[in-house]
């Protein structure tokens, strides 16, 4: 697929502890914000790809897809996808596969969770059925798996947990230019290394938040709509990839070759290079998760990253050209699994049209959104540009 | 009867793991925050262990000193309690590792 879909329009709720709102409130704010963003009327939209992990698991509601057309009080088709944490990334990815068969209709992409109304036990065990079952019933949790992948790495290259904590620093520094962000402070290599551990080497502030949230884009092939937007950006590919859910079935752990895989696709079916990239939202998880992105995207070479991570190279405020988690990523700007993916394409349009605020980079001709499921079970690579 | 007891029947029908002797740890990491049924357990260790053959399988560290904590370190196979007592109050054992001195 090249240049047949553009993103003209987006909105995220904020990203946080809601507890006065239900998902699928969230996502009905998500939805109807996307369609003013991109000035349009409900009744024009022709499907709706939408983004959950946990609904189903978490509060016994399936058929998502019925709850939210009670919301919106529309019959027009809906999709559910489930990827774990890259469900809206894979949404995302499915509803371009739509336009290339529907190449005139115009979808509307929303991803949502609520992940604050049961115990931390509750959301743990939750979150681990997306890992694999010899992982689970040795008491291992996500953030142990990270971990496993961590040890790998720091051992392979020599690095410390300061490499690490340097990744949460620059994503708190973009987190609190973001208004809509969960975390909208700055923190300190100290703080980070002082923070508790919750598998070693990770600490808490090595990772992602459990947020509440959901984040919309409108997403058409209509030329008519393309040409008179406000604001439009091409999707110039969208891809996917899989690997094994066990690290233990993985012939190395420290990359992600789902995402080596996704990448390689998106920069060839885009036919752009890497150095063509300005701004990125990559998956971080973990801190370690935003150290092997760059390296597995292809943009770091492997054992690179800890080293460059410390030079806090991908900082806005640095002044280098690839900027990079502008949102505050994942570990600032929250992270509700099923709105994840689609947050880092909204950012990244927000972006490419200049309208991104007080955290807008100097260059933003094209951008790039990575997202992942499970430990690696699954990444999504968008490559977007403007057209 | 209960699905879950049929479920694990079912498993321990097809599931096989021919032990190694000994192997070695590829990573390891421990665990401050555990999930259900391992909450008194913690801090506990969890390693990956790649076994003569190469394959590799996880377990828990058990009777080890900080200075085994170490990628690379040899580890041999013990039958341990799993984690807090099972469902239908049965003790569940499991495999863990422990280091070779």
């Amino acid at each position: 697929m090249k240049h047949t879909a553009s993103v003209i329009g987006y909105h995220t709720t904020r990203y946080g502890e809601l507890w006065n709102k239900s998902l699928y409130e969230l996502l009905a704010e998500a939805y109807s914000g996307a369609i003013a963003d991109a000035h349009m009327e409900h009744g024009s939209v022709d499907a709706i790809f939408l983004g959950n992990m946990l609904g189903g698991v978490l509060d016994g509601s399936l058929l998502l897809e019925a709850h939210l057309a009670e919301g919106i009080k529309s019959h027009i088709p809906m999709y559910r996808v489930e990827a774990a944490c890259a469900s809206g990334g894979l949404a995302f990815q499915m509803a371009t596969e739509y336009l290339s068969a529907h190449p005139h209709h115009t979808v509307v992409v929303v991803g949502g969770e609520k992940m604050t109304d049961v115990s931390g036990g509750e959301i743990s065990r939750a979150l681990a059925t997306a890992a694999a079952p010899k992982e689970q019933r040795v008491g291992l949790t996500f953030p142990g798996v990270y971990a496993l992948i961590a040890q790998s790495y720091l051992h392979a290259y020599g690095y410390d947990e300061r490499h690490l904590a340097s990744i949460s620093v620059k994503n708190h520094a973009h987190g609190a230019l973001n208004e809509r962000a969960h975390f909208q402070r700055a923190i300190t290599i100290d703080e980070v290394l002082e923070s508790q551990y919750v598998a070693y080497p990770l600490k808490v502030l090595d990772s992602s938040p459990i947020s509440d949230g959901a984040s919309a884009v409108v997403l058409t092939g209509d030329a008519t709509r393309i040409r008179t937007a406000q604001a439009a950006v091409s999707v110039l590919s969208s891809e996917t990839a899989t690997d094994t859910i066990s690290l233990a079935q993985r012939e190395r752990i420290d990359t992600l070759q789902a995402t080596v895989c996704a990448a390689e696709k998106a920069f060839q079916t885009a036919g752009i290079s890497r150095k063509e990239i300005d701004v990125m939202e990559v998956h971080d998880c973990f801190s370690i998760a935003e150290i092997l992105a760059l390296e597995d995207l292809g943009f770091w070479k492997k054992g690179e990253g800890g080293a460059r991570a410390l030079q806090m190279e991908t900082a806005r405020d640095v002044g280098n050209n690839l900027i990079v988690n502008t949102s505050g990523g994942l570990k600032a700007a929250g992270h509700p699994v099923g709105g994840t993916g689609i947050k880092q394409i909204g950012e990244i349009y927000l972006q490419l049209t200049g309208r991104a605020g007080k955290r807008q980079v100097a260059r933003h001709a094209k951008g790039l959104a990575h997202n992942v499921g499970g430990s690696g079970g699954l990444a999504v690579v968008t490559l977007l540009g403007i057209a | 009867m209960n699905q879950r007891v049929v479920h694990e029947w079912r498993e321990s029908q097809t599931e096989r793991l021919r032990l190694a002797h000994s192997g070695t740890i590829v990573s390891w990491t421990e665990l401050f925050v555990a999930p259900t049924g391992f909450e008194g357990m913690t801090p506990y260790v969890v390693v990956l262990v790649a076994d003569e053959r190469g394959n590799k399988s996880y377990g828990q560290l058990v009777d080890f000193e900080r200075e085994h904590l170490t990628i690379g370190q040899p580890v041999r196979p013990v039958m341990r309690r799993r984690a807090e007592v099972g469902h239908e109050d049965v003790v569940e054992y499991t495999v863990k590792y422990t280091p070779i001195l």
